[in-house]
């Protein structure tokens, strides 16, 4: 839960400073290639949430634009690892691809929804078993120019990992990542 | 779209249909929330069909020596047993992290001494274990009283014991922390870090070979509580000579003396494994065998094992002589105590001199070490049941594929004793070639009357 506040605390302060910011958003940096990284809350929810317990995650990304402008693609790779009470461990690589789509509002903050599937490296204890499985993703994600390269922003991401079409299998992985996240502008002019 | 950006999305499609086509087929966020063991914890000597509690009182120890009449008539039997486990590991190995406490009333409805409480866990990898390792925080039994002295064999009631159970004070006498082996473990040199309970090393008879494709598999633990518990005096002193009454697991095993407050080595376990549904259920008649214990061993164990070798792995009597302790700030007291020191340092020097100081290895080292292997090689059977009037028994949850010899105590079981010892009675056969095979598993074996 700690986790939570000092995402909601971080999202305030952004909120209370963007127009601090919004001066310098002279030039449209979404359109250029971006890469970046980010960590925070990875909290496992639904039936995940019986088993495992909220950590810390993070991971990394990429991003590069279509021809149409608001739409960009993206790939996601992150590691992470769920302890429990008990001896349960659960630890995700999770790896897909996305569309980001910014949503057209004239505000300084640039706001990103975001649909994505792959695959998710899935290992488990005390059975010791490991595998890939198929995963869908929702996000939504709220950034900021800091400068000319750098970007900060907040993302909250829903992974589905898919398991129930698996014979014998009843449950699905359910997991949010919350993270503050920090990317760069590349190339540009 | 350019063909150049087309290709560069190409990549990300060629990531995303590799990750699809190489998935695996394993369920295993079901995996992660299923759990395929059973730890079942009890407090029984028998496997199932316990005998009926004792008639209280139970027996007093001889450690009872110095408060032999209590004013109050002293404290009856106890009312309830309280346990906090710490954690149980399987071979050492973490799977039960979860500290839990739980308090049974001594009857016999309590489920702690007839099917046992299940004890939460995570489940172990496959494999082989061959050892149970339970970490004991406490064990309380109810109903203690305290008593100081005010005069040459007179004593005052003060209050009924209390202690710390589940963070709450509750009434009782933790026994746990007496848990050590008197003179064997205390005059070790690493004697700081003997501990008989954190953990209790509990050997799985047979081991348990676990493996996931067996579904669910029960793990068993029998501690032995019921019938066999005794009274002990322990004593303290803090301005008077105090003592505790208290009831503890009896010191059948290894025998507490006079004035001695450690207790450790008598809490007695045995655990078993079986997968429920390749299990059956095995009968028998034996006319003499009315009111005994029945116990089923692996064929290719020896009955031997599971006795004593002597009447008792009789105690070394050389016991070094104790140190007193000064009882109050009175005169009287002092003077009392420096006689007592006087008399100490007497009997210390006469001990020394005719046993420590020729051969301490062969009078006191060795006889020690040998008292020490005798008791810790004695085991319990892991399937015991005790027969009824017409000398009928039953064991349930026998594993099948396996073949047994079942034999019966023929000495009359009395209050906090166990089958074992020589002079106590014998294991007589009642069949040593009982075969349970795979397809007798769901069904009911009956062993011929011998």
């Amino acid at each position: 839960m700690k986790y939570f506040e000092t995402a909601a605390l971080i999202a305030l302060i952004l909120t209370a400073t963007a127009d601090a910011f919004a001066q310098r958003r002279a030039t449209d940096y979404f359109l250029r290639p971006q890469a970046g990284l980010w960590f925070g809350p990875v909290t496992p929810v639904y039936t995940t949430r019986d088993d495992v317990d909220t950590r810390l995650g993070g991971g990394i990304y990429f991003r590069y634009n279509t021809p149409y402008h608001p739409l960009k693609l993206g790939i996601d790779a992150s590691y992470q690892r769920f302890k429990s009470e008990g001896v349960n461990e659960l630890t995700l690589w999770p790896v897909y691809g996305s569309m980001i789509y910014r949503l057209p509002i004239k505000f300084p903050l640039a706001f990103l929804v975001k649909a994505g599937a792959g695959g998710a490296n899935v290992k488990i204890k005390p059975d010791n078993e490991k595998q890939w499985d198929p995963m869908g993703m929702l996000g939504f994600e709220t950034s900021f120019p800091a400068g000319r390269y750098i970007n900060i922003g907040l993302r909250i991401d829903y992974l589905f990992i898919y398991e129930s079409y698996l014979p014998g299998a009843t449950r699905n992985g359910h997991i949010i990542n919350t993270g503050i996240t920090l990317y760069f502008n590349l190339g540009g002019r | 779209m350019s063909p150049v950006r087309f290709e560069r999305f190409k990549i990300l499609f060629t990531l995303c249909a590799a990750g699809l086509l190489s998935c695996g087929n394993q369920p295993l966020f079901d995996e992660l929330a299923t759990n395929r063991l059973k730890v079942v914890i009890k407090g029984t000597y028998e496997s199932n069909g316990p005998r009926l509690w004792d008639a209280a009182p139970f027996p007093g120890d001889d450690s009872i020596n110095d408060c032999t009449s209590p004013p109050d008539g002293g404290a009856g039997s106890p009312d309830e047993f309280m346990m906090d486990i710490a954690e149980i590991r399987l071979n050492g190995e973490k799977f039960a992290n979860y500290r839990r406490t739980f308090r049974a009333p001594l009857d016999d409805s309590s489920a702690f001494f007839n099917d046992g409480f299940v004890y939460e866990n995570d489940d172990v990898p496959d494999g082989f274990y061959t050892h149970v390792n339970m970490y004991i925080r406490k064990m309380i039994f109810d109903n203690a009283r305290t008593y100081h002295k005010t005069g040459p064999g007179a004593w005052e009631y003060d209050e009924d014991s209390e202690t710390i159970f589940r963070e709450k004070v509750v009434k009782g006498f933790d026994f746990n922390q007496l848990q050590v082996n008197s003179y064997f473990d205390s005059l070790r040199v690493e004697s700081g870090r003997i501990n008989r309970i954190f953990p209790l090393v509990v050997p799985i008879e047979g081991g348990l070979a676990y493996s996931r494709q067996n579904g669910e598999t029960v793990l068993e633990i029998r501690l032995v509580i019921k019938n066999f518990i005794k009274k002990y005096e322990y004593d303290y002193y803090s301005d008077y000579h105090y003592v505790v009454h208290y009831f503890g697991l009896s010191d059948w095993l290894r025998d507490v003396k006079a004035d001695e407050s450690d207790i450790g080595g008598n809490v007695i376990a045995v655990a078993r494994a079986y997968v429920p549904g390749k299990t059956a259920t095995v009968r028998g008649t034996v006319g003499a065998a009315i009111n005994k214990y029945v116990v089923m061993i692996p064929a290719e164990k020896d009955i031997n094992d599971y006795k004593l070798s002597g009447p008792a792995p009789i105690r070394p009597l050389v016991d070094p002589p104790k140190p007193p302790s000064l009882a109050g700030y009175s005169i009287e007291a002092y003077l009392d105590y420096f006689l007592a020191y006087e008399k100490y340092k007497e009997d210390y020097n006469i001990e020394f001199a005719t046993r420590l100081i020729d051969d301490y290895e062969g009078n006191y080292a060795g006889p020690w070490e040998a008292y020490n292997d005798a008791c810790n090689a004695f085991r319990i059977p892991s399937l015991v049941t005790y027969s009824d009037d017409s000398g009928n028994f039953s064991f349930t949850n026998v594993p099948v594929g396996r073949s047994y010899k079942a034999y019966y105590w023929t000495g009359v079981p009395g209050s906090s004793d166990l089958p074992g010892k020589v002079g106590g009675g014998n294991f007589t056969s009642i069949d040593e070639t009982v075969e349970i095979l795979e397809r007798d598993a769901g069904s009911t074996v009956t062993i011929p009357t011998p």
